[in-house]
């Protein structure tokens, strides 16, 4: 499985969960889910493509 | 010349047994949403939500599961190992089948006798695996997920949080 899809799936429970955890509202719930989904995703591949030039050893 | 009011004797008393019928109210949807991720707030009427927390929760325990993640166990040459041991066990119930699919048996302590080289092996099995470490954070968030419903749920029983729905008892 890649790293990817394990990352995708994740953020998208995670986001998910605290969309229904934090707003009531259904819309707004979905709101958040999506915010956090999109900003896990976009902030580790920030984070590892910030990494890629560190050596693995 | 003192005044004393006349007191119903038995008013202290029926104080106590509602402060107790509170506090009562307020532990059953906490325990029944450790023993199953979302019945706390099936509990208290928030029924669409409660079978969408059980499923977000379950479904992260499972892709944990399928990807070799592992339960903790307490170590005392590891104090660290005491948080995420009670992370664990705020799955409740559910948590037994992860130590079952790690140990092969319902363990919480790594032992001192014989039996820990055969505890040690079975970790090192899990370890080997490439998903290892990835489904270990899955189980890990599905298990903080439960801690944080349970807490969830006892706000909306208190009333903080939107309300419970479901009526209090007449006094």
């Amino acid at each position: 499985m890649s790293h990817l899809a394990i990352l995708v799936m994740f953020s998208v429970l995670v986001g998910a969960f605290f969309g229904a955890l934090s707003r009531e509202n259904l819309r707004e719930a979905f709101k958040v889910g999506l915010v956090l989904t999109l900003s896990m995703i976009v902030l580790s591949m920030l984070v590892a493509y910030l990494m890629y030039p560190f050596p693995l050893r | 010349m003192e005044i004393q009011l006349a007191r119903d004797p038995e008013e202290p008393l029926q104080e106590e047994e509602k402060s107790h019928a509170s506090r009562f109210r307020l532990l059953i949807p906490c325990v029944l949403a450790w023993l199953l991720p979302g019945a706390g707030h099936f509990y208290l009427g928030r029924r669409r939500r409660a079978i969408f927390f059980f499923v977000i929760v379950l479904a992260t325990l499972t892709l944990g599961l399928w990807m070799d993640g592992r339960t903790y166990v307490y170590d005392r040459g590891h104090p660290l190992t005491y948080l995420a041991t009670f992370a664990n066990v705020g799955l409740g119930p559910l948590d037994l089948i992860g130590r079952q699919m790690t140990y092969d048996r319902m363990v919480w302590s790594l032992p001192s006798d014989r039996s820990r080289n055969d505890l040690v092996e079975k970790l090192r099995e899990k370890l080997r695996s490439p998903l290892n470490e990835y489904g270990t954070t899955y189980l890990m968030t599905a298990c903080l997920m439960n801690i944080l419903l349970i807490l969830d749920a006892f706000d909306v029983a208190k009333g903080r949080k939107g309300g419970a729905s479901r009526p209090d008892p007449a006094p």
